[in-house]
């Protein structure tokens, strides 16, 4: 077996990974099904280009790179994608989390107005929260 | 009694001196509510002993969420005009008043106390706070043509229609609650005026300030200024009825 063909089953091999990984954490529930799917078919395709080389010999030849180089290439682009779209989810949770914060301050306050005497607690959280950046 | 005007309050961990603060504006007869930005020490239990309402922020968001939240009790509550202010006792009742005669006055939708104007005691500022004023200031004058000598200033008061703006969405990243909100308020045809105000020292407490400070307001204001304008107000045409 030449080189390429060992390197081919290595990355074969890393996608087989990427499923069992995404299939494990799933059933320990700390994925949910909307992202292990993602993952499950992204370790598919890693598979299926690592082992069947002439579905992207077009473009190797082309751009005079091999198989290994080009699924490298599409691998790190993937890794970018996937790091922006987490940002952006992050972005989201986070005006989420505003909003709710905000509305409970809001109702704890109405709570306060309607029942003057009931001991709202005034503690704060345990060892409060991390300040924001100000 | 003010009646239309609250003063909000954000507060973060500043148990020393909020009670004061609080007790100074109900000799003046002013309202005020305490936004509690999930201190650690009893800011809310001062707040609230002082007389004051608390908003009480079960995790900490940064100024700019506690004056949202803020803008909106006070928009709950039927009030037409917001004094922002520190919980550190920086900004006097006295000149509070004064915001809030200058707003009377020109009729404006924001009103910024700045301590750069005329007739206002310089306040001490390090060098490299000074130099970024100086661009920032350059910037809303070059986009919008308005003159804000201190466009950092936390000491503002915010008159309807744009408070209610304000309380639907308001920026919470560093500069955003100060610089860009004025600057997003400017273009989208709000009113904005300076007026000159007096800043006493700080209370109690201690300011957020260290020996990278200078390092970090530098690194934090070109990023804010390259950043641009992250959040969007309705132009002050469609807020009319």
């Amino acid at each position: 077996m030449d080189a390429s063909v060992d390197q081919e089953l290595l990355i074969a091999g890393a996608g087989i990974a990427v499923i069992v990984l995404a299939l494990v954490v799933a059933r320990r529930r700390l994925l949910t099904v909307r992202y292990a799917v993602g993952w499950i078919v992204l370790g598919a395709l890693i598979v299926v280009l690592a082992l069947c080389t002439p579905l992207i010999e077009p473009v190797t030849d082309r751009l005079g790179m091999t198989p290994t180089g080009l699924l490298l290439f599409l691998a790190s682009g993937t890794l970018l994608l996937i790091c922006v779209q987490l940002s952006i989810t992050a972005s989201g949770l986070t005006a989420r989390q505003r909003d709710l914060t905000e509305a409970i301050a809001l109702l704890e306050a109405r709570v306060a107005e309607i029942e003057p005497r009931s001991p709202t607690s005034d503690t704060p959280p345990a060892g409060g929260t991390e300040p924001h950046a100000r | 009694m003010t009646p239309d005007v609250l003063v909000v309050i954000p507060a973060y961990n500043e148990s020393a001196s909020v009670g004061a603060v609080v007790a100074g504006l109900a000799d003046a007869g002013l309202a005020c509510v305490v936004v509690d930005d999930g201190s650690a020490d009893a800011t809310a239990a001062t707040a609230r002993a002082a007389g004051a309402p608390v908003l009480r922020l079960p995790v900490n968001l940064g100024v700019g969420g506690a004056l949202r939240c803020g803008f909106r009790y006070a928009v709950e509550h039927g009030y037409r005009r917001v004094v922002q202010c520190d919980a550190d006792g920086q900004h006097p009742p006295s000149e509070i008043r004064h915001l809030l005669e200058v707003q009377e006055s020109t009729g404006a939708h924001l009103v910024v106390g700045s301590r750069f104007v005329d007739g206002a005691p310089a306040y001490d500022v390090g060098r490299a706070r000074r130099i970024i004023m100086r661009a920032l200031s350059g910037i809303v004058r070059r986009r919008t043509g308005t003159v804000l000598h201190d466009p950092t200033s936390g000491f503002r008061c915010i008159a309807q229609p744009l408070l209610g703006e304000f309380a639907t969405s308001y920026p919470v990243h560093y500069l955003g609650d100060t610089f860009e909100a004025a600057l997003v308020a400017a273009r989208s045809g709000y009113r904005i005026v300076e007026a000159p105000v007096q800043m006493l020292p700080r209370q109690g407490g201690a300011a957020s300030a260290g020996p990278l400070a200078a390092v970090r307001f530098i690194a934090r204001s070109v990023v804010a200024a390259l950043a641009g304008l992250t959040f969007r107000i309705r132009p002050l045409a469609e807020t009319q009825p």
